[in-house]
Protein backbone atom coordinates (compact mmCIF):
# COMPACT_ATOMS: atom_id res chain seq x y z
CA UNK A 1 0.00 0.00 0.00
CA UNK A 2 1.17 3.51 -0.79
CA UNK A 3 2.55 5.92 1.82
CA UNK A 4 0.50 8.67 0.18
CA UNK A 5 -2.30 10.22 2.21
CA UNK A 6 -5.04 12.15 0.44
CA UNK A 7 -6.06 15.55 1.80
CA UNK A 8 -9.42 16.42 0.26
CA UNK A 9 -10.10 20.15 0.33
CA UNK A 10 -13.33 22.10 0.05
CA UNK A 11 -13.95 25.65 -1.08
CA UNK A 12 -11.25 27.85 0.51
CA UNK A 13 -13.59 30.60 1.71
CA UNK A 14 -13.08 29.82 5.43
CA UNK A 15 -9.66 31.12 6.56
CA UNK A 16 -8.72 28.19 8.81
CA UNK A 17 -8.71 25.65 5.98
CA UNK A 18 -5.29 26.45 4.47
CA UNK A 19 -3.33 26.56 7.76
CA UNK A 20 -5.04 23.35 8.90
CA UNK A 21 -4.02 21.62 5.66
CA UNK A 22 -0.40 22.70 6.09
CA UNK A 23 -0.47 21.66 9.76
CA UNK A 24 -1.79 18.19 8.88
CA UNK A 25 0.69 17.85 5.99
CA UNK A 26 3.54 18.65 8.39
CA UNK A 27 2.30 16.05 10.88
CA UNK A 28 2.03 13.46 8.13
CA UNK A 29 5.56 14.12 6.90
CA UNK A 30 6.88 13.72 10.46
CA UNK A 31 5.01 10.40 10.60
CA UNK A 32 6.68 9.22 7.38
CA UNK A 33 3.73 9.78 5.04
CA UNK A 34 3.41 11.68 1.75
CA UNK A 35 0.64 14.31 1.74
CA UNK A 36 -1.24 14.65 -1.57
CA UNK A 37 -3.68 17.57 -1.79
CA UNK A 38 -6.80 17.29 -3.96
CA UNK A 39 -8.41 20.69 -4.44
CA UNK A 40 -10.06 23.06 -6.84
CA UNK A 41 -7.73 25.68 -8.39
CA UNK A 42 -8.39 28.42 -5.81
CA UNK A 43 -7.92 26.15 -2.79
CA UNK A 44 -4.76 24.72 -4.35
CA UNK A 45 -3.36 28.18 -5.05
CA UNK A 46 -3.77 29.26 -1.42
CA UNK A 47 -1.79 26.23 -0.21
CA UNK A 48 0.82 26.44 -2.96
CA UNK A 49 1.44 30.15 -2.29
CA UNK A 50 1.98 29.35 1.40
CA UNK A 51 4.36 26.47 0.64
CA UNK A 52 6.29 27.62 -2.46
CA UNK A 53 9.22 25.26 -1.94
CA UNK A 54 6.91 22.28 -1.29
CA UNK A 55 8.23 21.67 2.21
CA UNK A 56 4.82 20.35 3.28
CA UNK A 57 2.78 19.25 0.27
CA UNK A 58 4.39 16.82 -2.15
CA UNK A 59 1.75 16.73 -4.84
CA UNK A 60 -1.40 18.53 -5.95
CA UNK A 61 -4.29 16.97 -7.82
CA UNK A 62 -7.50 18.35 -9.24
CA UNK A 63 -10.33 17.34 -6.93
CA UNK A 64 -12.75 16.25 -9.68
CA UNK A 65 -10.00 14.26 -11.44
CA UNK A 66 -9.23 12.58 -8.13
CA UNK A 67 -12.86 11.56 -7.62
CA UNK A 68 -12.92 10.21 -11.19
CA UNK A 69 -9.70 8.25 -10.56
CA UNK A 70 -11.13 6.82 -7.33
CA UNK A 71 -14.25 5.80 -9.29
CA UNK A 72 -12.10 4.11 -11.94
CA UNK A 73 -9.84 2.41 -9.35
CA UNK A 74 -6.79 4.24 -10.72
CA UNK A 75 -5.77 5.59 -7.30
CA UNK A 76 -6.11 4.19 -3.80
CA UNK A 77 -5.20 5.81 -0.49
CA UNK A 78 -5.10 4.06 2.89
CA UNK A 79 -5.99 7.30 4.65
CA UNK A 80 -8.13 10.20 3.44
CA UNK A 81 -8.43 13.40 5.45
CA UNK A 82 -11.28 15.62 4.31
CA UNK A 83 -11.72 19.29 5.23
CA UNK A 84 -15.40 20.25 5.27
CA UNK A 85 -17.30 23.44 6.00
CA UNK A 86 -20.27 23.34 3.63
CA UNK A 87 -22.76 20.99 2.02
CA UNK A 88 -20.64 20.61 -1.12
CA UNK A 89 -17.70 19.46 1.02
CA UNK A 90 -19.98 16.91 2.64
CA UNK A 91 -21.13 15.75 -0.81
CA UNK A 92 -17.57 15.29 -2.11
CA UNK A 93 -16.57 13.47 1.07
CA UNK A 94 -19.59 11.14 1.01
CA UNK A 95 -18.64 10.29 -2.57
CA UNK A 96 -15.02 9.56 -1.60
CA UNK A 97 -16.26 7.41 1.30
CA UNK A 98 -18.42 5.36 -1.08
CA UNK A 99 -15.68 5.01 -3.70
CA UNK A 100 -12.90 4.12 -1.23
CA UNK A 101 -14.58 2.06 1.51
CA UNK A 102 -11.25 0.46 2.40
CA UNK A 103 -9.69 3.83 3.31
CA UNK A 104 -9.63 5.16 6.84
CA UNK A 105 -11.48 8.47 6.65
CA UNK A 106 -10.88 11.42 8.97
CA UNK A 107 -13.14 14.46 8.60
CA UNK A 108 -12.10 17.88 9.88
CA UNK A 109 -15.20 20.08 10.18
CA UNK A 110 -15.04 23.82 10.78
CA UNK A 111 -16.91 27.02 9.99
CA UNK A 112 -20.14 28.38 11.37
CA UNK A 113 -22.19 25.23 10.62
CA UNK A 114 -19.60 22.63 11.63
CA UNK A 115 -21.82 20.81 14.15
CA UNK A 116 -24.85 20.78 11.83
CA UNK A 117 -22.80 19.32 8.99
CA UNK A 118 -21.16 16.80 11.33
CA UNK A 119 -24.65 15.71 12.38
CA UNK A 120 -25.56 14.89 8.79
CA UNK A 121 -22.64 12.51 8.26
CA UNK A 122 -23.85 8.95 7.77
CA UNK A 123 -20.63 7.28 6.54
CA UNK A 124 -17.94 5.80 8.83
CA UNK A 125 -15.42 8.46 9.80
CA UNK A 126 -13.47 9.90 12.72
CA UNK A 127 -14.71 13.48 13.13
CA UNK A 128 -12.71 16.46 14.37
CA UNK A 129 -15.19 19.31 14.85
CA UNK A 130 -15.09 22.94 15.98
CA UNK A 131 -17.23 25.83 14.66
CA UNK A 132 -14.25 28.10 14.05
CA UNK A 133 -13.49 30.36 11.11
CA UNK A 134 -10.25 32.18 12.05
CA UNK A 135 -8.94 30.40 15.15
CA UNK A 136 -7.32 27.03 14.47
CA UNK A 137 -6.45 26.37 18.12
CA UNK A 138 -9.61 24.41 19.14
CA UNK A 139 -8.91 21.90 16.37
CA UNK A 140 -5.16 21.40 16.70
CA UNK A 141 -4.99 19.20 19.83
CA UNK A 142 -7.70 16.89 18.54
CA UNK A 143 -5.97 16.74 15.14
CA UNK A 144 -2.71 15.76 16.87
CA UNK A 145 -4.46 12.91 18.70
CA UNK A 146 -6.42 11.65 15.71
CA UNK A 147 -3.52 11.82 13.25
CA UNK A 148 -1.17 9.76 15.41
CA UNK A 149 -3.90 7.16 15.90
CA UNK A 150 -4.88 7.16 12.22
CA UNK A 151 -1.33 6.75 10.90
CA UNK A 152 -0.68 3.89 13.33
CA UNK A 153 -3.87 2.19 12.16
CA UNK A 154 -3.10 2.17 8.40
CA UNK B 1 -20.84 11.61 -25.06
CA UNK B 2 -19.13 14.82 -24.02
CA UNK B 3 -18.85 17.65 -21.56
CA UNK B 4 -22.00 19.17 -20.06
CA UNK B 5 -20.98 22.53 -21.56
CA UNK B 6 -21.25 21.03 -25.05
CA UNK B 7 -24.78 19.71 -24.52
CA UNK B 8 -28.20 21.33 -24.59
CA UNK B 9 -28.95 21.87 -20.93
CA UNK B 10 -30.78 24.13 -18.54
CA UNK B 11 -30.26 24.81 -14.87
CA UNK B 12 -33.36 24.04 -12.83
CA UNK B 13 -31.90 25.15 -9.47
CA UNK B 14 -28.56 26.39 -8.20
CA UNK B 15 -26.65 26.68 -4.91
CA UNK B 16 -28.74 23.96 -3.28
CA UNK B 17 -27.80 21.50 -0.61
CA UNK B 18 -27.52 17.95 -1.90
CA UNK B 19 -30.73 16.96 -0.07
CA UNK B 20 -32.64 19.92 -1.52
CA UNK B 21 -31.40 18.95 -4.97
CA UNK B 22 -32.64 15.38 -4.45
CA UNK B 23 -36.15 16.68 -3.73
CA UNK B 24 -36.10 18.99 -6.74
CA UNK B 25 -35.06 16.06 -8.94
CA UNK B 26 -37.84 13.92 -7.44
CA UNK B 27 -40.48 16.62 -8.05
CA UNK B 28 -39.37 17.33 -11.61
CA UNK B 29 -39.03 13.82 -12.99
CA UNK B 30 -41.47 11.36 -14.52
CA UNK B 31 -39.09 8.41 -14.00
CA UNK B 32 -36.67 8.18 -11.07
CA UNK B 33 -33.61 5.96 -10.63
CA UNK B 34 -31.14 5.48 -7.80
CA UNK B 35 -27.50 5.18 -8.81
CA UNK B 36 -24.34 4.79 -6.73
CA UNK B 37 -21.74 7.56 -6.21
CA UNK B 38 -19.30 7.46 -9.11
CA UNK B 39 -22.00 6.51 -11.65
CA UNK B 40 -20.91 8.17 -14.88
CA UNK B 41 -22.92 10.59 -16.97
CA UNK B 42 -21.18 12.50 -19.77
CA UNK B 43 -18.01 10.65 -18.71
CA UNK B 44 -18.04 12.34 -15.28
CA UNK B 45 -18.72 10.51 -12.03
CA UNK B 46 -21.78 11.69 -10.14
CA UNK B 47 -21.11 13.07 -6.70
CA UNK B 48 -23.48 12.59 -3.84
CA UNK B 49 -24.70 11.25 -0.58
CA UNK B 50 -26.36 7.88 -1.31
CA UNK B 51 -28.97 7.36 -2.58
CA UNK B 52 -28.22 9.53 -5.61
CA UNK B 53 -31.37 10.21 -7.58
CA UNK B 54 -31.37 10.69 -11.35
CA UNK B 55 -34.61 11.56 -13.10
CA UNK B 56 -35.95 11.40 -16.64
CA UNK B 57 -38.61 13.75 -17.97
CA UNK B 58 -39.54 14.42 -21.59
CA UNK B 59 -36.54 12.31 -22.67
CA UNK B 60 -34.14 14.55 -20.76
CA UNK B 61 -31.98 13.67 -17.78
CA UNK B 62 -32.49 15.53 -14.48
CA UNK B 63 -29.63 15.28 -12.00
CA UNK B 64 -27.41 17.08 -9.53
CA UNK B 65 -24.03 18.59 -10.30
CA UNK B 66 -21.90 19.72 -7.34
CA UNK B 67 -19.05 22.24 -7.28
CA UNK B 68 -17.00 22.95 -4.12
CA UNK B 69 -17.77 26.67 -3.86
CA UNK B 70 -21.21 26.78 -5.45
CA UNK B 71 -23.12 23.89 -3.92
CA UNK B 72 -25.29 21.62 -6.00
CA UNK B 73 -27.00 22.58 -9.26
CA UNK B 74 -29.90 20.63 -10.70
CA UNK B 75 -29.46 20.34 -14.44
CA UNK B 76 -31.77 19.12 -17.20
CA UNK B 77 -29.75 17.69 -20.05
CA UNK B 78 -30.56 16.30 -23.50
CA UNK B 79 -28.46 13.15 -23.29
CA UNK B 80 -30.12 10.14 -24.92
CA UNK B 81 -27.10 7.92 -24.32
CA UNK B 82 -27.18 8.88 -20.63
CA UNK B 83 -30.91 8.13 -20.40
CA UNK B 84 -30.29 4.68 -21.85
CA UNK B 85 -27.44 4.10 -19.38
CA UNK B 86 -29.59 5.17 -16.41
CA UNK B 87 -32.57 3.07 -17.51
CA UNK B 88 -30.36 0.00 -17.94
CA UNK B 89 -28.20 0.37 -14.84
CA UNK B 90 -30.13 2.48 -12.32
CA UNK B 91 -32.56 1.13 -9.75
CA UNK B 92 -36.10 2.36 -10.55
CA UNK B 93 -37.77 4.09 -7.60
CA UNK B 94 -41.09 5.88 -7.13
Amino acid sequence: MTDEVLLLLGCPQIPVQSPLVLYVADLLKDLGKIPVVAANPSAKQLIAASDPKKHYVAEYRDVDRTIADLADGKVRYPLIISFIHNDAGLTYTATAAALAPEALLVTVLFGEHAYDIAGEIEFPTEKVVAPVTHNTRPLLRKIDEVMEWAVLKI
Amino acid sequence: MGCLENMNYEILARNCSFKEAREIIRENSAERYEVPPGFKLLEKPLLGIPPILVGVKDEKLVYGYTKPCHGTFVVVVEDLEGIDHVRKNGKPVW
